[in-house]
């Protein structure tokens, strides 16, 4: 009765941490009827106050869309790209989006390149983490078993398991270690402004170098107060205006 | 250019040379004279042009020879010809006779620059006779200067007896003078003769350039009639005809014809034995105004129609079952340009399956002016209902009011009834791909409410459980490294297995009660006293008397009351086994609890074990 009574505490604590809600049900609402404007206002507003979640970014991207903010859209899509990154109707929704910008984005990854992204993003990074602690607590229990057990066919059997959860356990850290610093290592932006010439320099004395527009996706190499260095997927670098662009 | 080609009658050639050399027996003796030369009709020429060589033989008797043409580098024989004509010229008293042979040759060169033309040689009775070598000037030209040239050609060609009322002349006539861009008319060339012709050859064909010219006639015999022209009668023959279809608006002369004729003329006198002579001949101009179309109240439509048209329509039936199919004719019947338009089109109807049609163009007319398009629809109704083929709108300019003038046809109504359900066969129907109408975005998620994405590590229970798992396997390790501590010592080892024994001891005790086997009670009961006493003091069960065991309990501070059970219970044992008594059911059971009375009081006992 007791170990019942703790568990469900326990469950309850749990519960207590997932449930933070934010109710977007009238956003939603004002999607489904087209009123676009006002499901961004209240996607926004939530987005301001610092919440992340891939459903509120996906939706606010969607209201973009439809009103036609083709940067912004493509800014939230790829927030919510960090939280699932092979989701189909995120996917479908980026490459419809990517055919109407003005630049031309190339997806040149090749057959094996994208079997492999697909691997790595197969678990999201909350399933790689509890996976990690679940074949943790096994090898622990594995290992506790080997310490206890006398018997000789028993711990011939708790060695073989143990072998291949530790080998199970050290594959999930790496994936987790991976993933982590994967999300964190986050030096994305996407272009704001409309058109936004490129230099070769932090300046505009100096020489320009490409033009690019609203929409794309480009990596910020370096930034400070003015001025960006941004790196195009073709390689082209070029110094950029810190306002044209939003971090992802 | 040159597909047709006008060749001597050869017969009477054949006659000709058979008398002349008959006649020219007397002058064998004077058989080696003879002379050849050669010249061309022009030096400077164009690549897409053609020039005529004329090798001229000479002799004062017809001689049976053949040039010997050399290779013409740059230049390539397109056709070849041969004339002949005798004269006759009397001096004192006699008589001499030339006569002229000319092989004509059409050539084509197929490179720029300066070609020459090598000596052309004649074998006649062993010896040779060579022509002079003639160069010539090849240009690339264009079309222009081409023009330019043909027409200095032309003027070279002009002589006074070509225009009409002459004795021989090409006339070229149109049906129109001023007609509107894409609008057809027809062009004839025809040659008028008082002579009879015996050879015809082309010199050059008309190209028509800002035309599409399509062929309505082109002689391939010589064919002639009679005709009238200004109070003069003529043979008359038609060499060509074409429709034309002007392309762009202007001013345009028309591509003049240059026919070669030869026309025999009878002789004069005894000593005329008739001659041939050839005449040049170029066709008289033809000046066209080509207009353009109007741009004012142009239909969107408009697809380049000029005439005069009617449009109608038909179904072949106005009942089907649904899935099987109508045909449905739209025909567009009148005059004009008719197969150089694009034709108006049905627009789909909803599930109704069409099918690209069948289109077929029928002239009723030599000059393929005047006829019907046809245009047939298969269409098949997938579903049961009533359907409407609506009226076809077509738009063309009409030459008669000069305007654009729109006419449409009838529309039709047809019903699909239900189709036959035939069970007996299987329909086959060709799966078609889903028709996209339109891509949008994927819907948004329609979760009432969102969490804030909270990476795993921030979950505080999520390093408990690890550290929980850590501390299981850390106890783990104390606990066996007590265990082993305590198993090699062997007093702790019967201590610990104490209850076990006890445990496995009472449970043989019950089993001897319930099995109601009396004797065996007794020495059952006090051996689970020996034991357990004996394991917890670490000593042997089978070799301590009841003395022993009491002093252990006395030892081990156990209560007089217990003490006095114990001993009480070993001394009623005892004897049993050495007195006997009755024993029954009832003592056994009060005995048995008596034990287990004494059993738990010894299970509080804390002992110490002898080391």
């Amino acid at each position: 009765m007791k170990k019942i009574s703790l568990f469900l505490i326990i469950l309850v604590l749990f519960s207590g941490v997932l449930a933070a809600d934010y109710d977007i049900s009238a956003a939603n609402q004002a999607y489904k009827n087209q009123n676009y404007q006002k499901a961004e206002e209240i996607y926004k507003t939530l987005v301001d106050k610092g919440v992340k979640s891939y459903d509120l970014f996906y939706n606010l991207g969607n209201a973009y869309f439809k009103m036609g903010k083709k940067a912004e859209a493509r800014l939230y899509y790829e927030k919510a790209a960090r939280y699932k990154p092979l989701n189909r109707d995120l996917q479908h929704n980026l490459q419809l989006l990517k055919s109407t910008l003005k630049d031309k984005e190339v997806d040149d990854k090749g057959f094996l390149e994208n079997l492999a992204q697909k691997m790595f993003y197969f678990f999201s990074s909350k399933a790689l983490g509890f996976l990690t602690l679940l074949f943790f607590v096994i090898l622990m229990l594995l290992i506790s078993a080997l310490v206890i057990y006398r018997g000789r066919k028993k711990r011939q059997l708790v060695k073989i398991l143990l072998a291949i959860v530790a080998v199970l356990f050290l594959l999930f850290l790496l994936l987790t270690v991976f993933r982590l610093s994967a999300f964190h290592k986050q030096n994305s932006a996407v272009i704001m402004a409309d058109t936004v010439l490129a230099y070769s320099g932090p300046s505009r004395d100096f020489q320009q170098v490409f033009t690019v527009h609203a929409g794309l996706k480009v990596i910020v190499e370096k930034q400070n107060q003015d001025w960006s260095l941004i790196k195009l997927p073709s390689g082209l670098g070029g110094w950029i205006r810190s306002e044209s662009l939003k971090k992802i | 250019m040159d597909k047709t080609k006008f060749t001597a009658s050869r017969r009477n050639i054949f006659f000709a040379v058979l008398f002349l050399m008959i006649l020219s027996l007397p002058f064998i003796s004077r058989a080696d004279d003879l002379s050849i030369s050669s010249y061309v009709n022009k030096t400077n020429v164009s690549l897409n042009s053609t020039l005529q060589l004329t090798v001229e033989v000479t002799a004062d008797k017809n001689v049976d020879v053949d040039p010997f043409i050399p290779d013409l580098t740059g230049l390539k024989i397109i056709g070849q010809s041969t004339s002949s004509s005798t004269s006759i010229r009397i001096t004192n008293g006699k008589s001499f006779r030339s006569i002229e042979k000319d092989f004509i040759y059409t050539l084509s060169p197929n490179k720029t620059g300066k070609i020459i033309i090598p000596s052309i040689s004649v074998e006649y009775q062993g010896k040779s006779y060579k022509t002079e070598p003639i160069t010539i000037t090849v240009e690339k030209g264009d079309i222009a200067q081409d023009q330019r040239r043909n027409k200095r050609d032309d003027e070279n060609y002009s002589k006074p007896t070509d225009s009409p009322g002459g004795k021989v002349f090409l006339r070229a006539t149109a049906t129109k003078n001023e007609v509107y861009v894409g609008e057809p008319f027809s062009v004839q060339y025809k040659i008028y003769s008082t002579e009879n012709l015996t050879g015809l050859q082309a010199e050059k064909m008309p190209e028509f350039s800002n035309f599409l010219k399509k062929e309505v006639f082109q002689a391939d015999n010589i064919n002639h009639s009679l005709e009238t022209l200004n109070g003069k009668r003529y043979y008359t023959y038609k060499i060509s005809e074409y429709t034309l279809f002007p392309t762009t608006a202007g001013s345009f002369e028309l591509d003049r014809m240059r026919l070669v004729c030869s026309y025999s003329v009878p002789s004069k006198s005894f000593f005329d034995f008739g001659t041939t002579k050839r005449k040049r001949l170029l066709s008289t101009p033809v000046n066209i105004n080509v207009k353009s179309l109007p741009d004012v109240n142009k239909p969107a439509e408009f697809s380049g129609a000029i005439g005069s048209f009617t449009i109608t329509s038909g179904i072949d039936k106005n009942r089907v079952k649904a899935g099987q199919s109508i045909t449905y004719t739209l025909t567009i019947s009148g005059s004009g340009n008719l197969d150089m338009f694009d034709l108006p089109r049905l627009p789909r109807i909803n599930n109704v399956e069409s099918f690209e049609p069948d289109t077929e163009t029928k002239f009723t007319n030599s000059r393929k002016t005047t006829g019907q398009r046809i245009l047939k629809y298969v269409l098949i109704p997938q579903e049961q209902g009533e359907f409407t083929i609506p009226a076809i709108e077509f738009s063309f300019f009409d030459t008669n009011s000069k305007s654009y003038t729109t006419i449409s046809s009838s529309h039709h109504k047809f019903t699909a009834t239900k189709p036959d359900k035939n069970y007996g066969s299987i329909s086959i129907t060709t799966p078609q791909g889903i028709q996209v109408q339109g891509s949008d975005i994927r819907f948004i998620r329609d979760n009432p409410a969102v969490n804030d994405y909270k990476l795993f590590y921030n979950l505080w229970w999520y390093w408990l459980i690890a550290i929980l798992s850590v501390i299981l396997a850390i106890f783990s390790f104390l606990y066996r490294k007590e265990r082993d501590k305590r198993l090699q010592d062997r007093g702790y080892y019967r201590f610990k297995v104490s209850n076990k024994q006890l445990r496995k001891d009472m449970k043989q005790v019950r089993d001897i009660l319930d099995s109601k086997r009396i004797d065996e009670f007794f020495p059952a009961a006090a051996a689970t006293i020996k034991n357990f006493i004996a394991n917890k003091c670490n000593f042997s069960a089978s070799a301590s008397t009841m003395n022993d065991i009491l002093a252990k309990l006395e030892k081990n501070e156990a209560s007089e009351d217990l003490k006095k059970k114990v001993r009480d219970f070993f001394r009623y044992s005892d004897n049993l086994r050495f007195g006997g008594s009755d024993l029954n059911q009832e003592i056994i059971k009060e005995k048995y609890n008596e034990l287990q009375e004494i059993i738990s009081g010894l299970q509080k006992i804390d002992f110490r074990r002898d080391s």
